[in-house]
């Protein structure tokens, strides 16, 4: 439906360049990246509402690039609502039909967006008396209202408090159910991606990092920033890289990789998840938090206080040993640090962060300078290059 | 030691400085209003040259903030809105009125408007005339006071959050109408204000218009023929009158300016 070529934008300072970009119609792509990543510029490209410097936007066969805003039927959604505050609720959501539809059929439609959205008592309202989740609703019906090919979101969701944004949420998936359009959906939230996102794209800096299934990308980063973008808390330098012996991973046996890390903790890996002909000096293992479980030792039945903290498990699993150094209990998990020795002696410990669930934590009696026994499954670790800019 | 106060030592002082430049402001005009007996007042107003000279006052204000109206909105629009080089340049051309005194004002205007200037010699072959006229008064009024208007309508416009006129554009309306719909009816009331400030300003004018025009006269010229001819007294009834207007136009001018302030108080977007 969407797809950008050899796009580039400029904005004052910033620049946009996506060499390509495609999205299916009635795909819902998450477009996830930090403050002044560009993800604004992009969805304004899109609109018409920015021209690029070069390369090409295309709708489906048709070529938007130099078409005005007003004949490419996006619906565009922002932040911060941009409802017009001159005009009713009502009139807000009918402003796009004027040059569409007749007076009683912009009533008819209106009236339907709005119980579609659950706004209908607040037609004859004005915006500045609304709240926030309220006004995003506005906004939304007001869009959908010219029955846009292509919906571009921008952080939609992120000026709402909790429950309503859950609401919402909710009821953009239910929308992009109904309605099939296409949706580009800004946003730094990493829950809000995976929640809604059919594709993820990553903008770092104006450039396209990585693009994929959401859960994919979060437990495969393609190099570090989006691993710290997408919450990888693990990510660890590696040293070199050493094919041979077998994995097995859900039954299988496959090829292994032995990753060395900087600080010479080593590291069972599946040969898919290393790729091979890089220098290993530009090279990261990346393991997510939740995945790793955590043991205290004393309690362990299949562990033992002396097990060598190089020793790994060539069953599938990576067992590296270490003391707890904090715990920070969190709303459903609580984030644990601990310090794994490094089998160098001499050389750095490894933090490693783990998230275990309140209820574990308690039960196990977790507690800062604890010994405990770490697993590490071998397709839980991921090699991923550094990123392009400087670390 | 000291205590948190509500009104802190340097808050009295500042109120005190600040009474003083107020009282400079408003005794000389009260004075001016309690010396004129209503007797006096009815005697130096009903008098059909000061109500000619209101009235041609006022129209010429109006007709000057009109025009102004006409070719200085969409200046003050571009200006809230693109950025292009030398753009300071025309900003700094725009306040120029402002800050020439405005009897060079009158004399930069009569080399132009004058019977052999460069628009007044071709316009006064088709029979309209810059000099000792109503069209002077205009053209003098409007040259002196048109930064008022544009200045107060850039600013304006400048606060309407220009995303809003990008989502009425992905909506299907045309730059026209975007403006229109969208731009104008928020910016209103900014350029209303702006209208009203040229207005006043224009009809408090003396020294460019007694430069092309000494007649017809002006509320203010005649105030200085008759100062000139006898003394304050004789001015001080006519003084009183546009005081009194000059108070009526400011009611107004908060009148259109306070309900603004609320509504962008608790007004809708607006982030960047």
């Amino acid at each position: 439906m969407i797809r950008l070529e050899a796009l580039r934008v400029r904005a004052g300072d910033f620049s946009l360049a996506i060499d390509d970009l495609s999205i299916a119609p009635g795909e819902y792509v998450m477009v996830l990246g930090p403050t002044a990543s560009g993800k604004t510029v992009l969805l304004e490209t899109i609109a018409g509402l920015r021209r690029p410097q070069a390369g090409r936007v295309w709708f489906g066969d048709r070529e938007v690039t130099s078409e005005a805003p007003e004949g490419r039927g996006t619906g565009l959604v922002y932040q911060d609502y941009a409802l017009f505050p001159h005009l009713t609720v009502a009139e807000n959501i009918s402003f796009g039909l004027t040059w569409r539809r007749s007076q009683r059929n912009q009533d008819s439609r209106v009236s339907e967006l709005a119980a579609m959205l659950g706004i209908g008592g607040l037609l004859k309202r004005y915006p500045e008396g609304l709240s926030g989740g309220e006004r995003q609703r506005v906004a939304l019906a007001r869009a959908l209202a010219i029955e846009p090919e292509v919906l571009l979101l921008d952080e939609p969701l992120s000026a709402l408090d909790g429950p309503t944004r859950t609401d919402l949420q909710r009821q953009l998936a239910q929308i992009h159910r109904d309605l099939g359009a296409t949706v580009m959906h800004v946003t730094h939230d990493l829950d809000e991606a995976l929640a809604l996102g059919d594709r993820m794209a990553v903008l770092m800096d104006g450039r396209l990092s990585q693009v994929g299934v959401p859960e994919y990308v979060t437990r495969h980063p393609a190099d570090t920033d989006v691993a710290r973008l997408v919450g990888l808390a693990n990510v660890f330098a590696v040293a070199s890289l050493t094919p041979g012996g077998r994995v097995s991973v859900g039954g299988s046996s496959n090829g292994g990789v032995l990753v060395r890390l900087a600080n010479g903790t080593e590291l069972l890996v599946e040969e898919s998840a290393a790729p091979a002909a890089r220098p290993a000096a530009s090279l990261y293992a990346a393991i997510p938090a939740e995945e790793i479980e955590l043991t205290p030792l004393e309690t362990a039945s299949g562990l033992t206080a002396g097990a060598s903290s190089e020793s790994g498990d060539r069953a599938g699993v990576n067992v590296i040993n270490g003391v707890t150094t904090s715990v920070r209990v969190q709303s459903v998990h609580a984030v644990i640090e601990v310090e794994a020795r490094s089998p160098v002696s001499g050389a750095a410990p490894l933090t490693v962060v783990v998230h275990v669930l309140r209820p574990e934590v308690e039960k196990m009696g977790i507690r800062p300078g604890l010994q405990v026994g770490l697993r590490i499954p071998v397709a839980a670790v991921h090699i991923c290059r550094a990123a392009s800019r400087a670390v | 030691m000291s205590r948190i106060r509500l009104f802190s030592r340097m808050d009295w002082v500042f109120s005190l400085v600040g009474l003083l430049l107020l009282l400079f402001i408003l005794v000389p005009l009260v004075a001016t209003v309690f010396a004129v007996g209503p007797g006096e007042f009815k005697e130096g107003v009903a008098d059909k040259g000061v109500l000619n000279a209101l009235w041609i006052t006022f129209l010429a204000a109006f007709v000057a903030t009109v025009i102004a109206l006409v070719l200085g909105v969409p200046l003050a629009y571009l200006l809230a809105r693109k950025d292009f080089p030398g753009k300071t340049l025309v900003e700094g051309i725009i306040d120029l009125p402002v800050i020439i005194p405005h009897t060079a004002a009158g004399v930069a205007l009569l080399m132009v408007f004058g019977r052999m200037g460069l628009f007044g010699e071709p316009l006064a072959d088709a029979g309209l005339f810059f000099t000792e006229s109503f069209a002077g008064i205009v053209v003098a009024m409007l040259f002196v006071s048109l930064p008022f208007l544009v200045d107060t309508a850039r600013e304006t416009f400048a606060l309407v959050d220009r995303r809003l006129e990008g989502v009425a554009r992905t909506l299907g309306a045309s730059p026209w109408s975007a403006f229109r719909r969208v731009t104008l009816p928020l910016a209103w009331r900014g350029i209303v204000a702006g209208s009203l400030m040229m207005w006043a300003r224009g009809i408090s004018e003396f020294g460019a218009v007694v430069m092309l025009a000494y007649n017809p006269k002006t509320v203010a010229v005649l105030i200085y023929e008759r100062f000139v001819a006898f003394g304050p007294e004789a001015a001080a009834p006519i003084t009183t009158l546009l005081l009194v207007l000059a108070l009526v136009i400011l009611v107004l001018l908060r009148g259109v300016l306070l309900p603004r302030r609320r509504r962008e108080k608790s007004g809708d977007g607006g982030r960047r």
